[in-house]
């Protein structure tokens, strides 16, 4: 399938789809369309379709399984999540990670369970790099 | 020479004629609106359009009748000029001969001086006007590539015949367009999850397809760079567009393919949506959106709410279109009649043009006798 051009975001929808394809590892639509959230009422078309342009996209491939086309994911979701906050950290945080990580600690609403694995993850982290 | 004269005589004439027609279409439609018509948008949208095809056939209309009555009657011209001299040589209007005269052929003087630019305030005239003009193309051409760049990164989603109907994560507010060869729907990708405001989005799109919304759009879109700085031309888009998209509800309503609670509820969405998505595209042009968000915002409020209170009111019976028909003719004709008589080029000179010649000259010549101290008998 002919890809247009890098596409660095997924839309709400198709973020949907992915994290359903991510659970599957591999599906058809239908496994798709059964795997989104019971309230998501789609057509099989409109979900045939995203998943053609998630394929257009290059964030999906398909091969033929006699009639139906089984799609896996071409991105994993921890790859996804690093490009979608390298997006955020240059688009909100004008391209300075600790920018983005001091608004992240600052939010009260963060516990000090969360707090604490941060460091921790942080000290790993700093470790490594200095090996 | 006389091609540039011709040439901005003709782009004078063109503009009278909008601000003409365009003041034609405010008093018809004021008049429409103390009828049972005034909620009849069809009506008044093909009147709109009636309106500008008729000013723009008034000038070979004009030509045609020109020659006929030269033809016919080679020793008879009625034109405005005509008239206004033989009244003046009648000896209603109190003012002398060279004033009489200066009047009447200010614009000529006008054209001739913008034609030669020998003045100061032709320049700089002609130079306003061709930034203008400049500025005007430039962007309609940006909004035309970028439009090219959003179809090219859409996705099709449907094919009929040469309709494509896209889908594109760059918009947030559906709309029509066209390239040279093929139609394009273009629908917001993320519309694929709110079946019904789809179905809503695509049956308004393939209703301004079907009126040739896009087409006349297109013309205007073309024209604008030539009109940049005609007001009547700003304000007559401005009114067709509103009158497109109240006519396309109003169609769709009648033909019961929506409700009219959900209709509203997709226009507020889709509204609601624009705003939030500030980043993407906003092309002014050449497009039909289902919704209009750019430009000034309390005047696209404004239109959304008459549009809300129009879908309210949908109920109304729909007129009989034979006395629309006979309406909207009648309107073209008054306009046809007015500015062909308006805008008919002088023919030959007229024996009381002659006569006014003469009386400005003999003033001429007695004012510059006393000037020079002269006494005749």
């Amino acid at each position: 399938m002919r890809q247009k051009k890098e596409h660095g975001l997924l839309t709400e929808v198709e973020l949907e789809f992915m994290t359903a394809l991510w659970q599957l590892e591999t599906g058809s639509v239908r496994d798709v369309l059964s795997n989104l959230a019971p309230d998501r009422e789609l057509a099989y078309t409109s979900a045939a379709t995203i998943l053609r342009i998630l394929e257009e996209k290059g964030f999906v491939s398909s091969v033929k399984s006699g009639k139906t086309l089984i799609y896996r994911p071409r991105l994993t979701k921890d790859s996804y999540q690093t490009r979608s906050l390298k997006n955020l950290s240059a688009k909100l945080f004008d391209n300075t990670p600790a920018s983005l990580v001091a608004r992240l600690v600052d939010d009260e609403g963060l516990s000090q369970e969360s707090l604490e694995e941060i460091r921790a993850l942080l000290d790993r982290r700093l470790r490594d790099a200095s090996d | 020479m006389p091609q540039i004269n011709a040439l901005i005589d003709a782009y004078i004439d063109a503009n009278l004629l909008l601000l003409f027609a365009f003041l034609v279409g405010v008093v018809a439609r004021a008049l429409i609106g103390r009828t049972r018509l005034k909620q009849e948008f069809s009506l008044q949208l093909g009147l709109t359009e009636g309106l500008i095809v008729a000013a723009a056939l008034c000038p070979l209309l004009a030509l045609a009748l020109t020659k006929a009555n030269a033809w016919l009657y080679p020793s008879y011209t009625m034109n405005l000029t005509d008239i206004a001299v033989a009244q003046f040589l009648d000896g209603r209007m109190s003012m002398d001969a060279v004033t009489f005269e200066s009047i009447l052929t200010a614009r000529q003087s006008f054209v001739d001086h913008l034609a030669q630019l020998e003045t100061w305030w032709a320049i700089a005239l002609a130079g306003l006007f061709a930034a203008g003009f400049a500025f005007a193309v430039g962007k309609t051409l940006q909004s035309v590539l970028q439009l090219k760049q959003l179809i090219r990164y859409s996705y099709v989603w449907r094919r009929f015949g040469k309709l494509d109907i896209r889908l594109s994560d760059s918009i947030s507010v559906p709309f029509s367009t066209r390239g040279l060869k093929r139609r394009h729907i273009v629908l917001p990708s993320g519309m694929l999850a709110e079946p019904e405001a789809l179905r809503i989005a695509l049956a308004h799109e393939l209703q301004h397809m079907r009126r040739r919304d896009v087409e006349w759009e297109m013309m205007l879109t073309l024209l604008q760079p030539l009109f940049f700085w005609n007001p009547a031309f700003g304000l007559w888009k401005r009114s067709l567009e509103r009158l497109r998209e109240l006519a396309c509800d109003q169609a769709l309503l009648r033909r019961r393919r929506v409700t009219p609670r959900g209709y509203a509820d997709c226009l507020l969405n889709v509204c609601r949506r624009s705003i939030d998505a500030s980043s993407s595209f906003n092309l002014v042009t050449p497009r039909v959106p289902l919704l209009s968000t750019h430009g000034v915002g309390q005047r696209n409020f404004r239109v959304l709410q008459q549009r809300i209170s129009v879908l309210s009111e949908s109920g109304a019976a729909q007129i009989q279109t034979t006395r629309s028909f006979w309406l909207s003719l009648s309107m073209l004709g008054l306009i046809c009649v007015l500015a062909v008589s308006a805008f008919q080029k002088r023919g030959d000179w007229s024996q009381d043009r002659l006569m006014l010649s003469t009386v400005v000259n003999l003033e001429r010549l007695k004012s510059r006798n006393t000037m020079s101290g002269f006494v005749g008998y």
